[in-house]
Order: C-alpha cells, then structure tokens, then sequence
C-alpha cells in the first residue's frame, strides 16, 4: 500500500535538549530519533550538544560518547567500528550509511540521525530486520549444485570466473540501500529489494553453482525483481560503494536472454 | 508485560529522506506521464472531437488554446513529453545495462534535465 505519511502515532515530536557542561566552539548538535517501547508514547527527537574536540572523527564516535558520556539510555547497535559488520547502518544527514565510516565533518549544521526508513523499531535506532533476513534466506544465498564432489577434490574457479564476483561479495547486507528504496518501502512484502537481488546476482554468476536456471525461475516475478525501477537511491547511497542497480539490471538481462528474445 | 505496537521508522523523500537526483528524476519521470495521460491525452483527444464537430468547436477549442491558461496546458504538456521523452531513453540505456556508475547517473540525470528544458524551449520558439 502507498502510504504518504507516518501513523499518527509514530510522528517523531520534539524531545528533550541535552545541553554539553562546557560548551567550545567546536560543539555540534546531534538531533537523534527515540522510541522507548516501555514508555508507549510518540517518538521523539532528542537532541544531544557534542564537544567535537573530544570526540572521535565518525559519527559513531559520538553516538558512543553520547551513550558514554550524556544519555546511557540511548540504544543502538554497533559492533566492528570499521566498516565490515554493517551493524550501525542508520539514516543518518538524510541517506542511509554506517555510522562508523561516515564522518562528522562530512555533515553541514545539526546531524540528524534516524533508525534505517521504514522499518519498525524495536528501540531508538534499533529496527526489525527480520523481514529482511528472512528475505535473503528465500533465495537459498549458498552453493546449490547437482553434480557430486569427488571427495578428495575442491569445486575450483578460474581466476576470471572469481573477478565476477567483485563487487559483489563484498556486500555486507547492512540494509542502507534496500531501506532507501521508495519501491522497497512501498512493496518491501513482496519486492525482494536491491541487497536481496545483488546477493541474487552474486550465485548467479558463480560458476560453481549449478542451479541458475532454478534461480531465475524463482527472481522471474513481477513482485520479487520487478519492482525495481531503476530508482538508482540503492547504488548512491552503498557505503561499500557497490551498484546494487547494475546486479539488478544484469539478472533482467540473464531473464530476457533466457526467454530468447 | 504489554509492549506497545511498534512505529514504523521515518522514510520520507524530503522531510527525512534526502532528495538527490536518482529519487528526484525518478518521481518527476512518473508525474510526467501521470500529467500527459490526465491531461494531454485528453485534450488531444478533445481535439480531434473538436475537429468533427465543425468549425465552430474547432475555432472555440484553438481560441482557447491561446488563452492564458490554455498556454500553460501547452507549455507544460511540451516540457513533460520532452522530460518523459528523454528519460525514457536514459531508462532504455540503463535496461541494456549502460551507464549505471554513479557519475554517469548524474550526468545522464543533469543532461535530461537539460536536454528537457531545451527541448520545450525550442519546440515552444517554434510554435
């Protein structure tokens, strides 16, 4: 369903200022979407002054401060800090990118940090991924093969058969394209989403998988692969700066070469 | 315990979602034709109508044509087929699977906006 607007109830309102102790000229303020599952109110947007000078370069080292330092409250998640475990995907200046490699500097006036878009929230800046795990897992992302191993040997690769897969494999599924996706929001039930579809695309290529006809019967729907329309927000926004449009445009062409047209 | 129903997270274009030139070119490409078949189309077809039904219809419905409003109707209707037009190539490019990088997304999106406006121009100079 196209829906315009936010529920009623789930309107960020205005919430609480945190003011910094002593305040230098190189303070920023961070305006950081709250929802509380305790309290059963409206989100809010609490907004936290950041000494700069006593921070960390990325805006992960200040939503830690912050949680450190001004608000232990504050709840989101993070783990490798560099960029690899695509914990801390987060819409963060407008557009989705992991906290961590995105620095402050990189950001004019207030930061403004939200969980992924259109999700539901679990708390602050934790969202439900299950749809979205539960998505990758309907396309089987593993090697399907037909043929029987001999037991003393690997399935090999040739070098250029490896270069396929970059660009591809090293997608750490942080969901920042998918969620920037107005297709993806709209018709996320159905639509699989550009991470989903690059992970697609990355088994389809592999030449050690064997099942690709299987895989293209089962992308060859107007909902799961179609719903793409070539928006393009996937690609700008990938802070891995993959092109999730291009894997997805590749798999309809493997479709349209399939039907031999 | 009785947790509350959890809020959908903020998605917006504009007020939470930036507007860059892939959403931007993308909704502008579907108003566009939502504008030619609500009202170009039509009107075109009033035309024809217009035609049929002698001269005076046709005098009233070209009058009209070059009335305030009735200019406005053409001039948006030319810059919509010209977007819808050259958008829809930069989108045929794209199925082949061509210029799909980032900076040559935002050159095709800069030259269809471009191109767009030069087209009316042109074809407005003319009419």
């Amino acid at each position: 369903m196209l829906e315009l607007r936010l529920a009623p109830e789930a309107r960020p309102l205005k919430g609480q200022h945190f003011s910094a102790e002593d305040a230098t000229a190189n303070t920023r303020i961070f305006r950081v979407y709250r929802w509380d599952p305790d309290q059963g109110k409206n989100p809010r947007i609490d907004s936290y002054e950041v000494d700069l000078d006593n921070c960390g370069p990325m805006v992960l080292d200040a939503i830690i401060k912050i949680k450190n330092e001004i608000d232990p409250s504050l709840t989101f998640r993070r783990s490798c800090r560099e960029g690899i475990c695509g914990s801390c995907a987060m819409n963060i200046d407008g557009t989705n990118t992991l906290a961590c490699t995105k620095p402050i500097r990189e950001i004019k006036g207030d930061v403004r940090i939200n969980p992924l878009p259109h999700l539901e929230v679990v708390k602050d800046l934790v969202p439900d991924m299950s749809h979205f795990y539960a998505q990758y897992a309907s396309i089987k992302p593993w090697i399907r093969t037909q043929s029987v191993p001999l037991p003393d040997k690997e399935r090999l690769q040739s070098h250029d058969d490896r270069d396929k897969l970059d660009g591809l494999y090293e997608c750490i599924l942080c969901a920042c394209c998918s969620t920037s996706c107005p297709s993806y929001w709209w018709n996320g039930d159905r639509y699989l989403g550009p991470a989903i579809l690059l992970q697609a695309y990355r088994w389809l290529v592999d030449s050690r998988d064997e099942v690709t006809g299987e895989r293209l019967d089962e992308l060859d729907d107007p909902f799961r692969l179609y719903r793409c329309h070539t928006i393009m927000n996937c690609t700008a926004t990938c802070p891995k700066g993959l092109n999730p449009a291009k894997a997805i445009a590749e798999t309809k062409k493997m479709l349209l070469a399939r039907s031999g047209i | 315990m009785n947790t509350p129903k959890r809020p959908m997270s903020p998605y917006m274009l504009g007020p939470y979602y930036k507007f860059q030139i892939t959403s931007l070119l993308s909704i502008l490409n579907r108003l566009t034709g939502v504008f030619m078949s609500m009202v170009t189309a039509p009107l075109l077809l009033c035309w024809l109508i217009a035609l049929v039904s002698g001269e005076e219809a046709f005098n009233g419905l070209g009058n009209w044509l070059l009335s305030l409003p009735g200019r406005v109707v053409v001039a948006a209707s030319v810059f919509c087929f010209s977007f819808h037009f050259l958008a829809g190539i930069r989108h045929l490019v794209w199925d082949a699977g061509w210029m799909m990088e980032m900076h040559q997304v935002r050159l095709s999106g800069w030259f269809t906006i471009a191109g767009s406006m030069l087209m009316s121009l042109i074809v407005l100079g003319a009419g």
